[in-house]
């Protein structure tokens, strides 16, 4: 099991959040976690990435054999856990060479690796910034500083594609992208996707399924996955929206 | 005449013999009270002062036979080297070719006396420099001719071996004729541990159409106290651009002034402070605007470590008849501690009312969400914080102009923020 998670109730600024989280991915499987605003889904990922503002009040979480809350998130990152930004941070003079090569080598030496020297990197990274369709000149700008939406999170699946993860996280990757941006985005994380690794979406529309299929689909609702099942649950979440789940709780509540 | 004042004996005797010989200098001296806290352009460091009149520091003797790689002075890439060992100038450690475009020699009482009023007058009423005025020695003289190409950097090193309790009092003036180009790095060294004392005096006449860069690199020992003062006269179309970088110093303060006394000049005064331990630094800068069409920057950057402690006072005059100035100013600072303090006075004083001036100061800390997105990205919190600490600061890298003292003042930045 790559990533199974029980029970799981968090907590940020005093309210409530996950309330009863329970999930499990398998290496070489696509999820797509759904569900209407503010149902926790950001929190969810951020949670799992070891984001400090989250508590954890109950529950248990193992990554790859690992209990992950013992693990900070930084480490949680050299174990190949990755979360794609819904809104990728900005780091004012620190050139994206120079994170990325920071980054990969992080990684590489948790795993016994041998690093990356800024000649040998920049071979290695020219190769994945194909993969993006991003231009080499993006390297040398600061991270994310003055990029428009579409290259920032076209610049979170270069990081992606760098550092290799077992589990992707990808947070409302779609949102602010155009249909263009949309493909070169989705292009990029199917090329990455393998039988060893895993990609879980979190995602308000159906749109970004067009594009990267799912074997299953989740609805978040109130902090709860209420509703799992393959990628027609998507289709159908189009259609009818969210209220119908919700009355459908209420129902048998 | 003037009633006798008290005077911090320890601070005045190593140079006694030095101030003998200056009788005028001498009375000046005598006629100035050491600064107190009450003063307002020290009452940060009252404690710094406090302690430094309570020592009693001896004659810089200087230490013979030293290597220049003993020296440990930055890698700079110059034509010219000037070294002055514990105060007094080494043939052997300095070089100066023969056949260069600039001229090097040893500074004069008589020499002083040619500059013109407005440098010399930078600093009446300030003791460290009319301590200075009075008991420097050793001092050298910097020229380049009229219309001529310096042809490269000089560097000028100031370095302090260590003899416990020396003081010494450096003394440079630069004089970049009319049409002249000029690069100038200084450098002050300390070597060892012991407790020092300078208070180097260092002008910069830059003449009409002159272009100066001067980039200050200031490496004292951690326990020592660095008391610098720079005054710079800009002639008409003349171009200053300097940058002060502190990293030494348990007590560091740099007065500069720059009196800009023509049109289409430009002048920039850039800074780097980084401190941590217990360390003091204080930057005062005064950029006088004294004549219509001329444009001034200054970024100055703090950061501030474990109980260190910057202090920032930056003024901008513009006269009445200064109109036309175009004069920016930020200074920011970040504590990457919790005992770490910062304060900070921007001060615009403008007579003239065509002018765009703008000045900001900040005080932050490091940003949260950007140490969380490195740590997920793999790196350790403590290399994230170094990296965005580093990242702050080397902004100001980004407006020196001479490669090789960037890349050193880089070296010596990730070093300080490590």
């Amino acid at each position: 099991m790559m990533l199974s998670v029980k029970n799981l109730h968090v907590v940020a600024d005093g309210a409530k959040i996950l309330r009863g989280v329970d999930f499990e991915v398998k290496a070489g499987e696509i999820h797509a976690i759904m569900g209407p605003n503010g149902s926790g889904k950001s929190t969810f990922a951020k949670t799992l990435a070891g984001h400090p503002q989250y508590e954890v009040t109950h529950g248990e979480v193992s990554f790859d054999g690992q209990d992950l809350f013992e693990l900070e998130a930084d480490e949680r990152a050299r174990a190949g856990l990755f979360l794609a930004f819904q809104y990728p941070v900005e780091l004012p003079g620190v050139t994206n060479a120079t994170f990325l090569r920071h980054s990969v080598n992080a990684v590489r030496r948790a795993n016994d690796i041998d690093e990356l020297d800024p000649l040998e990197f920049d071979d290695f990274i020219r190769e994945k910034l194909e993969l993006v369709a991003m231009d080499p000149v993006f390297l040398d700008r600061s991270v994310n500083v003055d990029f428009s939406g579409g290259e920032k999170k076209r610049n979170e699946i270069l990081q992606m594609a760098a550092l290799e993860p077992k589990l992707a996280l990808l947070d409302e990757t779609d949102s602010g992208l155009d249909i263009d941006a949309l493909r070169v985005v989705a292009a990029g994380v199917n090329a990455l996707a393998k039988e060893d690794n895993a990609i879980v979406m979190v995602t308000h529309y159906q749109r970004l399924l067009d594009y990267i299929e799912p074997d299953f689909v989740h609805v978040m609702v109130g902090g709860r996955l209420v509703k799992s099942g393959t990628k027609e649950l998507a289709l159908e979440l189009e259609e009818r929206g969210y209220d119908w789940i919700i009355e459908e709780l209420e129902e048998t509540s | 005449m003037n009633e006798r004042i008290e005077q911090p004996e320890g601070l005045v005797a190593p140079f006694a013999s030095h101030i003998a010989g200056r009788s005028g200098r001498a009375d000046a001296l005598a006629a100035l009270a050491f600064p107190r806290r009450k003063h307002e352009d020290w009452k940060y460091v009252g404690a710094q002062l406090r302690a430094l009149k309570g020592k009693t520091f001896v004659a810089a003797e200087a230490a013979p036979g030293l290597s220049l790689d003993a020296l440990g002075l930055s890698a700079i890439d110059s034509i010219a080297r000037l070294v002055f060992i514990d105060g007094a100038p080494s043939d052997t450690l300095s070089s100066i070719p023969d056949g260069l475009d600039l001229r090097v020699s040893a500074l004069t009482d008589a020499a002083l006396a040619e500059r013109p009023e407005a440098l010399a007058t930078s600093f009446e009423g300030d003791w460290f420099a009319a301590l200075n005025e009075a008991g420097w020695s050793g001092g050298s003289l910097l020229e380049v001719g009229k219309n001529t190409d310096g042809g490269g950097v000089v560097h000028v090193a100031f370095v302090s071996t260590g003899g416990a309790s020396s003081a010494t009092l450096p003394r440079l003036l630069v004089r970049a004729a009319r049409g002249s180009k000029l690069q100038l790095v200084e450098e002050h060294v300390g070597l060892g541990e012991a407790e020092t004392f300078a208070s180097p005096f260092i002008e910069v006449l830059v003449g009409e159409n002159a272009h100066v860069d001067h980039i200050k690199i200031q490496r004292a020992s951690v326990t020592s106290h660095h008391v610098a003062r720079l005054a710079v006269h800009l002639s008409e179309g003349a171009h200053y651009r300097s940058t002060t970088a502190h990293f030494g110093g348990a007590f560091s303060r740099q007065d500069v002034v720059a009196r800009i006394d023509g049109g289409n000049t430009t002048c920039e005064l850039h800074g780097l402070v980084a401190v941590s331990g217990r360390q003091v630094s204080d930057t005062h800068s005064s950029m006088d605007h004294r004549k219509a069409h001329s444009f001034s920057d200054q970024l100055h950057k703090c950061v501030v470590g474990g109980k260190g402690h910057s202090v920032f006072n930056g003024k901008i005059f513009v006269r009445q008849d200064a109109q036309q100035i175009n004069a920016f100013q930020l200074n920011r600072n970040l504590l990457t501690s919790l005992g770490g303090r910062a304060d900070t006075k921007p001060q615009l004083e403008i007579f003239a009312d065509d002018v765009k001036c703008t000045h900001g100061a900040t005080i932050g800390q490091l940003d949260a969400e950007q140490l969380f997105y490195l740590q997920a990205r793999g790196v350790t919190p403590e290399d994230a914080r170094g990296m965005l600490t580093y990242a702050f600061a080397a902004e100001v890298l980004e407006r020196v102009p001479i490669l090789s003292a960037r890349s050193e003042m880089a070296r010596l930045l990730a070093e300080a923020v490590r």
